[in-house]
């Protein structure tokens, strides 16, 4: 009895220390806003733990593939067909709109404007995602030997993915649209309507603006603004439609356009926004 | 015993490498394994190398993730102590095991994200949080079938596949 009450004590006594050396790290964490001793520490063991991480990847993705075959199976013969139709689709849109892209590269140029076709990136594989569902970034196999610094934007064939929070020589965390902390610029396509489009963890985004004239129809394309980010990278779609009301500012939610559950190859596009307006880093090829 | 520990701790170091990699996320959540481990240690050993892998496996969780450091490190702690101390209540008892296991995820998940939305994370934001929290405790749930007679086998010496089998620390209670 005894000894069972010493080691209660003793574990209690643990717990109440741990307990308080946690909140001691996470206010300084906070503080220094994770730079400084906290990001260094989080650099390094991430530089130390990511050559083990890729090993446990070879090994855990075809299990993860195989999992979400069987989670996805009855889906995947209607999602075929699916796919088919938009690809029809989206071939007769691309031939109707080749001419508009041609004369919006001619306008780049003469601008002195680069292209998102032309600016220059990286392609990197997803090597680890955030260590929860609270946590909405991963960990791509390119860094700072790369020439990937922070800042960068990430996209994959769907569209945006987030851009770069920190680097290690040889890995990058991303911070995806979804994380609750990630706000983008956006412009609803077809109109002149900006506002913001901010991430709520597995909820869809959720766009604001206080300036939008006209109703956000549901459907509506969003894309990136110019600053942070390149202008034009797909963001998602609108959820509902959205009235405006009088003092009131347009909210609503949008479906990402990329899938973040299954993410595996993006593109780190080397973009620096020298300036508010548009800037593209020079085009010296993709790698 | 010290072998035990260490053993532990290397469960742990496991659990945390397989959680940030390309884990799978059926329905798009993901059991919590680091957590589950730490339960799995809380149940089979002593509530001190209880205490102590949770806040290491916690603190490499911080420090692989994006989220504020300590905040896991505190949380998982908290959840390791508590399995020690149902220990006694869940002995022998698979219903209070399975019951146990799920109410100890859940309450770590919530008690994440309270801590983390005071110290200005936004999680609870999160429309579908609740959906989430509980998909996570389910599948967690469903994991501990395999998880905890590993740990058990691996830590306190137990017998595999038995989840409820007693360990070598069982005497001191």
């Amino acid at each position: 009895m005894l000894n069972a009450r010493r080691r209660f004590d003793r574990s209690t006594a643990l717990l109440i220390t741990f307990v308080i050396i946690s909140i001691i790290l996470m206010t300084i964490d906070v503080r220094s806003s994770s730079e400084g001793i906290a990001g260094s520490v989080r650099s390094g063991t991430q530089a130390i733990v990511a050559p083990i991480q890729s090993a446990a990847n070879a090994i855990v993705r075809p299990i993860a593939g195989f999992v979400d075959g069987v989670a996805n199976l009855a889906g995947l013969r209607a999602e075929n067909a699916d796919l088919r139709a938009e690809l029809d689709e989206a071939n007769r849109r691309l031939a109707e709109t080749e001419p508009l892209r041609s004369e919006n590269e001619e306008l780049r140029n003469l601008l002195n404007l680069g292209s998102l076709d032309t600016l220059q990136s990286q392609i990197g594989r997803v090597q680890a995602r955030g260590s929860s569902d609270f946590d909405h970034s991963i960990v791509v196999n390119k860094g700072a030997a790369d020439g990937v610094v922070v800042d960068y934007p990430v996209r994959n064939l769907d569209g945006l993915v987030g851009r770069v929070v920190s680097v290690t020589e040889s890995s990058a965390r991303v911070m995806l649209l979804t994380n609750p902390n990630h706000a983008v610029e956006v412009l609803v396509v077809g109109s002149e309507d900006r506002g913001s489009a901010k991430g709520r963890g597995a909820s869809d985004l959720q766009f604001i603006s206080a300036t939008a004239e006209q109703e956000i129809a549901e459907g509506a394309t969003l894309v990136t603004d110019a600053g942070r980010y390149p202008a034009g990278l797909l963001v998602g779609y609108a959820s509902e439609t959205a009235q405006r009301q009088a003092g009131f500012a347009v909210q609503t939610p949008i479906a990402p356009a990329v899938d973040f559950t299954t993410l595996d190859f993006v593109e780190i596009l080397f973009f620096v926004p020298v300036d508010p307006a548009v800037q593209l880093a020079p085009a010296e090829g993709t790698s | 015993m010290r072998r035990h520990r260490i053993r532990a701790l290397l469960a742990v170091l496991i659990a945390v490498i397989l959680q940030t990699t390309v884990f799978p996320r059926p329905f798009g959540a993901s059991p919590n394994l680091v957590m589950l481990v730490a339960i799995g240690i809380g149940l089979y050993m002593e509530p001190e190398t209880a205490v102590v892998s949770g806040f290491v496996g916690g603190i490499l969780n911080d420090l692989l993730g994006n989220t504020i450091l300590g905040l896991w490190a505190l949380v998982i702690t908290v959840v390791a102590y508590g399995a020690s101390q149902y220990r006694r209540q869940a002995e022998g008892n698979l219903l209070r095991m399975i019951v146990g296991i799920f109410a100890l995820t859940i309450s770590g998940q919530v008690l994440f994200g309270i801590i983390g939305t005071l110290f200005g994370q936004g999680f609870l934001a999160d429309t579908s949080l609740v959906f989430g929290v509980l998909l996570t405790g389910i599948l967690s749930l469903i994991l501990a079938v395999v998880i905890l007679p590993l740990v058990s086998r691996l830590v306190a010496g137990g017998r595999w596949f038995a989840l409820v089998g007693p360990g070598p620390e069982r005497g001191v209670w």
